[in-house]
């Protein structure tokens, strides 16, 4: 109840904080939750392209971080998951906040903030240098893999 | 947990005053994104709802804000801030009534002033006050301006005063600063003054002997009651204020209440004698407060001596070192049910705990009876109750319930319900044989469903231990790389 209840508060203002390049797409399930997203002025991602990322909510938020991931969709026709050196190509996201650096302060505004801006400053056209030996046997829960930090300037 | 409806600082966004956005979103919690409920503040400095902040604390026992290491018993109440977010709740729907409004109001404002000017009254303040508080009267008003004469006007507005008495938020509506007259001392808004009230007023030597209004006996009257009407409103304010804000302190001593200066001496005995038998840090803080204070009522004295009587705290337990057995004598003491894994016992403690803790941090505390519905609605809501422990509703160990079990003869109550049921298998058996064999198939059904369901989790939870071999692939692919 307390983590609906903040959910439910949360929603309200998501709807009117996001910033234009975010749009907030709720599903049938309450503690689902998609944000679809644009990256525009960085020559690695075409302005065209729409990133979903995908926000599940667990009992335990906001004192547990949430389950986010990118995800691809054929009906919206989300068809490819960014290019990150922090981002498997399975849409898994290595970042410190949705992990153990989680805090309730947290919300699923200042989450995709962090993410988009993550994208926006991306230098490097690259996939995380472990990448095909993660996503061969990678959790279908990104929170349940221990994320190892290859390095923290990016 | 509060039945308040969802409000977000955005909603000030629209307003005509969108900073008071930033005021709003400093006044709730970061855990809640509420309004702050019995603010506490932590050893670093931050604040949250006291249930949220321990919640928190209890889950990795840190500031959700710095991610300072944080000990439950170092938390302190927050009361000013407590009184600040009250007073911010109370009023933010007038205050965004207010603000939203503004634009027709003030049309509304211009309009009537022109007719005003052609009816020449002197009376702005008034008639915007109750413009305000009905936009139907506004028009009837208006209406009844033009068709009726003036006696017949007055009268009718003279009615709707007594009906709708000026509150604060009419006398902040009128946004124009409001300033006393040099020659009469009335309060009235500046345009006013400059306007008409002062030839007004100079035009009288003595306000008392008033010789040249004698010929409009009945608008001399108005209008002198109506401009009498802004002071009594600014007067009315502090008044109601101070009784507010009294009745506030009361709780936590502050020495803002002087009501009962007089008989404060014949307290004092009693105070110190209270003062004596106080045991927890966070009563002498108060005490501190109200004993620099002499001046206590009564109210305020019980107050805090109802407070005392809760103020012991319920200590976090070290359950490593408890015995299940002593851990529900411990349940059982603060009449919580006993029933249940040890795991959910734990979790029942420290739940309740959470609870009770936040609720000796409120200003109004609610009662135990209260918590403890917010316990089983905890409970229910994380399953961490059999349904057959809800539907026996043997959570509590009432008294009352007890009672009713010893007493409960069994043998006796089933010899007398005995053809009852007989009759009523009877019935079953022979009218609704088919419709009981679906019921079973259904509920046969369901409790496969849930088989399956706890399968899948079973089958997750053991998800958990790939990961730990992959971190440890990870290290030697990229030491490779680098």
């Amino acid at each position: 109840m307390f983590a609906t209840r903040r959910l439910l508060n949360e929603i309200k203002a998501l709807g009117k904080e996001l910033p234009e390049n975010l749009h907030l797409i709720q599903t049938s399930e309450l503690n689902k939750l998609y944000v679809d997203m644009k990256v525009l002025n960085n020559p690695i991602y075409s302005p065209e392209d729409i990133y979903r990322l995908q926000f599940i909510i667990g009992d335990e938020y906001p004192f547990e971080s949430p389950q986010v991931q990118f995800i691809l969709s054929r009906d919206d026709n989300i068809t490819k998951i960014p290019i990150h050196p922090h981002i498997y190509s399975n849409g898994h996201i290595c970042l410190d906040i949705l992990g153990d650096k989680w805090s309730p302060v947290q919300n699923i505004l200042s989450t995709s903030l962090s993410i988009h801006s993550m994208l926006c400053n991306n230098d490097r056209n690259e996939r995380p240098p472990d990448d095909e030996n993660y996503i061969s046997h990678a959790p279908s829960n990104p929170k349940k893999s221990s994320f190892y930090y290859h390095d923290d300037n990016v | 947990m509060e039945e308040v409806p969802l409000s977000d600082p955005s909603d000030w966004l629209q307003t005509k005053l969108p900073e008071i956005y930033q005021l709003d979103s400093m006044l709730r919690c970061y855990i809640c994104k509420e309004f702050m409920n019995a603010p506490v503040l932590t050893g670093c400095g931050h604040s949250f709802c006291s249930f949220c902040i321990r919640s928190a604390i209890l889950y990795n026992g840190k500031c959700p804000l710095c991610n300072e290491e944080q000990i439950e018993s170092r938390l302190r109440k927050n009361l000013l801030l407590d009184q600040v977010i009250k007073f911010f709740k109370n009023h933010t729907k007038d205050l965004q009534k207010m603000l939203t409004k503004d634009e027709e109001l003030s049309s509304d404002i211009s309009k009537d002033d022109i007719v005003e000017l052609d009816s020449k009254e002197p009376d702005v303040i008034s008639l915007d006050s109750d413009e305000d508080s009905n936009s139907n009267n506004n028009i009837n008003n208006r209406e009844k301006r033009k068709i009726f004469n003036q006696s017949i006007k007055y009268s009718s507005r003279k009615k709707q005063k007594k009906s709708q008495p000026p509150s604060v938020t009419e006398q902040l509506r009128q946004r124009e600063p409001i300033v006393e007259c040099p020659i009469c001392h009335e309060f009235m808004a500046v345009t006013k003054l400059e306007g008409e009230h002062i030839d007004f007023c100079l035009s009288k030597d003595n306000p008392k002997n008033v010789t040249k209004l004698q010929a409009l006996p009945q608008s001399a009257s108005e209008s002198a009651s109506e401009s009498a009407s802004p002071r009594k409103i600014t007067q009315n304010i502090p008044k109601t204020y101070l009784m507010k804000s009294s009745k506030k302190y009361s709780i936590n001593g502050d020495p803002s209440s002087t009501s009962s200066f007089s008989s404060s001496s014949g307290k004092l005995k009693t105070l110190s004698s209270f003062l004596s038998s106080k045991n927890s840090d966070a009563s002498s803080d108060q005490d501190t407060a109200s004993a620099s204070n002499t001046q206590i009522d009564r109210d305020n004295k019980y107050q805090i001596q109802k407070n005392s009587k809760n103020l012991k705290k319920l200590m976090k337990l070290d359950f490593n070192s408890l015995s299940t057995s002593k851990l529900k004598e411990k349940l059982s003491t603060l009449s919580l049910s006993t029933v249940g894994t040890r795991q959910q016992l734990e979790l029942r403690y420290n739940q309740y705990s959470i609870l009770f803790n936040s609720n000796l941090d409120s200003l109004n505390p609610v009662s135990e009876k209260i918590l403890k519905r917010d316990l089983t609605q905890w409970e229910f809501l994380n399953n961490n109750l059999d349904d057959n422990m809800m539907k026996n509703k043997v959570l509590f160990t009432n008294d009352h319930e007890n009672e009713r079990n010893k007493s409960f003869d069994r043998k006796s109550w089933s010899s007398e319900h005995n053809n009852n049921f007989n009759k009523l298998t009877k019935l079953a058996k022979a009218g609704n044989i088919k419709k009981a064999d679906q019921n079973g198939e259904v509920a046969k059904n369901t409790n496969k469903n849930q088989r399956t369901v706890t399968k899948e989790i079973t089958d997750e939870n053991t998800e958990i231990s790939t990961p730990f071999g992959e971190s440890q692939d990870q290290i030697p692919t990229d030491n490779g790389k680098e």
